[in-house]
């Protein structure tokens, strides 16, 4: 996680892997990782810009972006 | 190591003015920059930048000798030895030799450091010879 | 002297025409750094209660600060302030560009205009040498054109200062614009730029600023240019600017819909930064030194009529885009470009104007007194009203004068939507059930303005029932962001690009040659604003608790769409916030601060 939504989820300020069986979506990790899907304000999954309803590949690496916070 | 432009991608934010009398001169002060951003708003819209291709045309009119290329295919001015006669200034073509009154009248040349390519945020100068990677 | 610095304040009285010059105060590099905090002290020794923001007593002061044109990522921002004729209290407004390094290298660190010249003039200064010049040819002239008058007569490396049409008729929330695009918009200090008769002012520096230690400088900022370059979110909001915010913004129910009704236009995806890339952007316009552009140049377009202009950026895109019912980016672009044109405040000529709108759809006012049919989501009504407003014609007069004053005459229940707080119109949240933001407008000292604490994303994640943490958010975010300000940076290499913020206290020793901690900035940050607080006390009798109430709207009418609908902060969850934020601030409960709070802070001199 990247930004100032990383102080509310401290756990996922280091890499983190999450595990879920089946073919989950982007919205679906992000709840098992206890972030409420329509917080961040995008998310890369092996660095390209996806849908929350996007489902991702075993393995893959996803960034949670903040919003910008008002210049 | 071959300084160029593609302006189409410049923002006019003058951080290679910036880096340049930096490295340069170790001060903050874009007017010793060996480079100049120069934008046309509201019409076209859009900026350009001047800077040196190293053509060498100061150094065919300089009466001392004093600016010579180095290994880099910079030609400097050697400082020690510049009279102040100012017409490598007039020589340049592209009008990219400076001159400040803190200098003594020793112009402001380009010397192919490098930081202007390396730290240019939208990569509009580069290096097209490859050798000076983009932080960007 | 300090190293950073240029070391004097250079005052211009437009009344003799003549300019003194004093060397910067040592004390006031400890305690205040520069930038917002030399303009909050300037004010407090130099604006005396009682006066009119119009009249020549009034001044208008200028700072750059120590990280000014510094090779650092985004440090292109001049501040701004002045008694505000817009709000009657403290008034600052900063701009990007490249003016702060300017005024720097031509030796100021402070820049103060005061008395008021009896003809149009423009101000040169030339490595710290005052001239005047007449400026009655091109005084009514639009911005545009008097920049590029001037670039022409001066010459293209003279950085530019110009008000327009809207200053020079009076307008409250006229701006100042340079760069051809970038403008310290908000508190009117365009109106008293006017007021003094000053067209412009035009700067060329070429002195060296000294660094204590630039072998490091340089190596500091090749690490910070490469670290806000290699952030992971770069590429993906970078090449959009602000605007990539406004989908979050919709989701959130928190961007300004047609006045404030609601927060979420339909086919918001039509003002989204990837659509303003493909149908306004042609080139990124950045400030000085900044790696991260936002400023976007392109073309605005409104049936047909073309206008080139600098942005839109998200403020503009809700302001004059969803808040009068526009959902289309090159049609905002065109009302954003008039705004520019005419020198007004985008935001609060676009809350005039909403506000004008709503009285129209509400039959509160005709179209005869209008001057036409003025309905939301009409382009051309939009266009015409910021006109009549710049040029102070028929009912724009009334609108130059904010919606405070123009709900005020026009009564009929008018006054329960017009969008301000202390007279200044907000900018662009949502925040009647988002309690932190709600507070972070409510106690704003410039009124209602989100740049002192931005606070959707706390409300969001940490639930907008829950009333508690948001004070303290608030107050930490108070100190935060406009310490940037005084820095004479901008805040966005942290905003946006999440450089960690504490990075920021490193660069003062090889800049300065004092070693500053981030606590220490911070406690600059609380001074200046408490003493901000103390100028609104001291200018305005009776100022307190009343003040910091929000608009009739928020306090009273819920969302009545998204999420969360249905819903406003209760009178009982606003009292509660402020009182525990002035009890975080050692404020009485009437939010004045307390004489132990101010001499804890070293601001003996505003205890009567």
């Amino acid at each position: 996680m990247e930004g100032h939504l990383r102080q509310y989820f401290p756990h996922l300020a280091a890499p983190t892997v999450v595990s879920l069986d089946g073919a989950p979506t982007v919205a679906e990790i992000l709840q098992a990782a206890g972030v409420p899907p329509e917080l961040p304000n995008a998310v890369l999954c092996n660095k390209l810009r996806v849908e929350t309803s996007f489902v991702p590949p075993d393995g893959a690496e996803l960034v949670v972006l903040s919003p910008l916070a008002g210049g | 190591m071959k300084l160029a432009l593609a302006a189409e991608k410049c923002s006019g934010c003058r951080a290679c003015e910036l880096v340049c009398a930096l490295d340069n001169f170790s001060v903050l002060n874009p007017k010793k920059a060996a480079l100049r951003v120069s934008g046309q708003f509201p019409v076209p819209g859009r900026y350009t930048v001047a800077f040196c291709d190293q053509c060498g045309s100061c150094a065919e009119v300089c009466p001392t000798g004093c600016i010579r290329q180095d290994e880099k295919g910079a030609w400097i001015i050697h400082g020690e030895e510049c009279i102040g006669c100012n017409a490598c200034v007039e020589a340049c073509p592209k009008q990219v030799m400076y001159l400040h009154d803190d200098q003594n009248g020793v112009p402001i040349k380009c010397t192919l450091c490098g930081k202007c390519m390396e730290y240019c945020p939208q990569a509009a100068l580069f290096d097209a010879d490859g050798t000076i990677a983009t932080r960007r | 002297m300090i190293k950073g610095y240029a070391g004097k304040v250079l005052r211009i009285n437009l009344t003799n025409r003549r300019s003194q010059v004093s060397p910067t105060p040592e004390s006031w590099v400890k305690e205040y750094l520069g930038g917002r905090g030399f303009i909050a002290r300037a004010f407090w020794d130099e604006i005396k209660p009682g006066i009119d923001p119009l009249g020549p007593e009034n001044k208008l002061m200028m700072a750059p600060g120590p990280y000014s044109g510094q090779f650092l990522s985004s440090t292109g921002k001049l501040h701004m302030g002045c008694l505000s004729p817009a709000t009657g209290g403290y008034g600052d407004s900063n701009m990007g560009g490249h003016m702060s390094l300017e005024l720097k290298q031509a030796g100021i660190d402070l820049l103060i205009l005061e008395g008021a010249a009896d003809q149009p003039v423009t101000i040169t200064i030339d490595d710290g040498n005052v001239a005047f010049r007449d400026a009655s040819a091109y005084w009514e002239a639009n911005t545009f054109d008097s920049e590029r008058h001037l670039k022409e007569e001066l010459g293209e490396e003279w950085q530019i200062m110009v008000i327009g049409p809207g200053a020079i008729h009076g307008v409250v929330y006229a701006c100042i614009q340079h760069d051809f695009g970038r403008q310290a918009g908000r508190t009117g200090v365009g109106t008293v730029m006017a007021s003094k008769k000053i067209k412009a002012v035009a700067v060329r520096g070429t002195k060296d600023i000294n660094l204590a230690d630039p072998k490091t400088m340089l190596a500091e900022g090749e690490k910070f240019m490469s670290l806000v370059m290699g952030q992971p979110g770069f590429r993906e909001w970078q090449p959009y600017g602000t605007p990539e915010v406004v989908p979050w913004a919709s989701k959130q129910n928190v961007m300004p819909t047609r006045n404030f009704q609601c927060g979420q236009i339909e086919g918001f995806t039509g003002l989204d930064g990837p659509t303003m890339k493909a149908k306004v952007t042609q080139i990124d316009k950045g400030c000085t030194s900044c790696a991260i552009p936002c400023g976007k140049w392109g073309n605005g377009v409104l049936n047909g009529k073309v206008k080139p202009q600098e942005g839109p950026e998200y403020e503009s895109v809700a302001l004059v885009g969803s808040n009068l019912g526009l959902n289309n980016i090159q049609e905002v672009a065109y009302m954003n470009g008039l705004c520019d044109e005419l020198g007004l405040d985008s935001i609060s000529a676009g809350s005039c104007v909403a506000w004008a709108m709503e009285c129209y759809e509400k039959g509160i006012l005709s179209a005869d007194e209008l001057g036409r049919p003025m309905n939301f989501g009409d382009g051309e009504a939009a266009a015409f009203m910021f006109e009549q407003i710049g040029y102070g014609r028929g009912f724009g007069k009334l609108l130059g004068q904010g919606v405070r004053a123009a709900a005020a005459k026009v009564g009929k229940g008018s006054e329960k939507f017009a969008m301000h707080i202390k007279g200044l119109e907000i900018s662009g949240y949502e925040a009647r059930y988002a309690p932190a933001m709600m507070l972070s407008y409510m106690t704003c000292d410039l009124g209602g303005h989100h740049n002192r604490s931005w606070a959707v994303t706390h409300d969001v994640a940490t639930g907008r029932e829950n009333m508690d943490g948001k004070a303290e958010k608030v107050v930490w975010l108070q100190h935060v962001r406009p310490l940037f300000d005084a820095l004479g940076c901008c805040r966005f290499p942290w905003v946006e690009a999440a450089v960690p913020v504490e990075t920021y206290a490193s660069f003062m020793e090889p800049i300065t040659g004092n070693k500053w901690t981030w606590d220490e900035m911070l406690k600059a940050s609380e001074r200046i604003w408490n003493l901000t607080r103390m100028i609104w006390v001291r200018h305005m009798p009776g100022f307190g608790r009343a003040a910091d109430q929000p608009p009739y709207r928020w306090a009273e009418e819920n969302h009545t769409d998204g999420n969360p609908n249905g819903k406003h902060l209760s009178h009982e969850q606003i009292e509660d916030l402020l009182n525990r934020y002035y009890a975080l601030r050692g404020w009485t409960e009437n939010g004045i601060p307390t004489p132990e709070t101010l001499q804890s802070l070293g601001l003996e001199f505003c205890v009567k």
